[in-house]
């Protein structure tokens, strides 16, 4: 790939998907910082890499799968000295901000959900990736990938009207 | 015909994914129409709350630290704002004309996409810095109004320099494309944005507001840069 349309790849890459992964890589991380640190990683790697890239349209799921790897290389490990996830972390700070019980119920919910249920989860909303994407990251089949985004938000919605949920069932 | 129960767990999956038979469904169904109006609403909550603010120099760092080690005092306050031509690279960087969109089409996507943030900026641009840019565009700009925003994009295989200034007591937006010649003006309306392209000893020079601004006179490209 030549230089010039490489930068230029890159910069569209970073354009577009650079919200994206720091919003995923706080809820991997919980920690700003090390969010930050790891989307850094993760674009730098993307642009070592970046003549790999042979499909644009891929490109989300690609950057994606580079943050999940290099979370799951440098950061993990630092995780037992994490204190809890800091939930004002992920709040709003801008006039949007919605500060409900039941916003902060649904963050609580979510949080605690497994890794199994809220990543595709994190995946579908943050990053709009389609089932058939988050399995292809998850590694997961697509069936799978349907039923723990079934069961993720079926536990949330519980949170938010749990006697409306049990008298539908 | 498929079965509420069904149609409700292709809603609660994805509801953009949704199967040919859910739809139709759906459009005959009153309970299952209530069920997705009401899933719709928890959807947008637990955006809502997944969402967070992003930090206002990440992007711009981003870009910067291309090609160099990582944790380099890439943190450093930024003070402009990235500007970037997303539909135009995106279309143009796997084919051969570097404007091979309508070029109307290309600011207008292009507006779509960073307008708000580059019209928000309200500081005037430091003047230095300005010219600076302008050099690096082997052109001074020569505006006698505040420029509010100045950046360098990705345009098609190239960049241009956008720029954002008040003409009366409207934001209008410049932007200067050195490496994409025009053969005439072409003229734009549409997406609520009007404006106008046109083409410079160099390039051209793309003029653009909302729908209700008035629009400079096309004769103020040449009192707006010289060519260094």
């Amino acid at each position: 790939m030549q230089e010039k349309r490489k930068q230029l790849e890159y910069e569209r890459l970073v354009l577009v998907y650079s919200d994206q992964l720091f919003r995923y890589a706080i809820w991997l991380c919980r920690d700003k910082n090390m969010a930050e640190d790891l989307v850094q990683e993760t674009c730098l790697r993307a642009w070592k890499s970046l003549d790999k890239l042979k499909d644009v349209s891929s490109s989300k799921a690609w950057l994606i799968t580079i943050l999940r790897n290099e979370h799951a290389r440098q950061y993990a490990r630092y995780r037992p000295d994490m204190v809890d996830f800091d939930l004002d972390l992920v709040s709003f700070r801008d006039t949007n901000n919605d500060t409900s019980a039941d916003a902060f119920a649904l963050k609580q919910a979510l949080n605690e959900l497994a890794n199994e249920y809220k990543e595709p989860l994190l995946l579908q909303v943050i990053g709009g990736l389609s089932c058939e994407e988050i399995a292809t990251v998850c590694n997961i089949t697509k069936s799978a990938t349907m039923t723990r985004l079934f069961r993720a938000k079926q536990k949330l919605r519980e949170v938010l009207r749990p006697e409306e949920d049990q008298v539908s069932r | 015909m498929m079965k509420c129960k069904d149609v409700e767990f292709e809603v609660v999956v994805a509801p953009n994914e949704i199967s040919a038979d859910a739809a139709e469904h759906l459009l005959t169904c009153v309970t299952c129409q209530a069920f997705a109006e009401q899933h719709n609403g928890f959807e947008q909550q637990l955006a809502g709350v997944i969402d967070c603010e992003v930090p206002a120099g990440l992007r711009d760092s981003l870009r910067q630290q291309r090609g160099k080690p990582a944790r380099l005092g890439w943190r450093l306050p930024v003070s402009l704002a990235a500007s970037f031509f997303v539909a135009m690279v995106s279309f143009s960087l796997f084919t051969s004309d570097p404007v091979a969109l309508p070029i109307d089409r290309l600011l207008v996507e292009h507006f779509e996409h960073d307008g708000a943030r580059s019209i928000k900026a309200s500081a005037q641009i430091n003047p230095q810095q300005l010219a600076r840019m302008g050099e690096a565009f082997g052109v001074r700009v020569k505006l006698t109004e505040p420029v509010s925003f100045v950046e360098k994009c990705p345009i098609g295989d190239s960049y241009g320099l956008h720029m954002v200034y008040q003409y009366k007591n409207k934001p209008i937006t410049l932007i200067y494309m050195p490496d994409i010649p025009l053969e005439e003006t072409v003229s734009f309306y549409y997406a609520g944005l009007k404006g106008w392209v046109k083409p410079m000893p160099k390039g051209s020079l793309a003029v653009l507001g909302g729908s209700t601004s008035e629009l400079p006179e096309q004769g103020f490209t040449n009192e707006a840069m010289e060519w260094l």
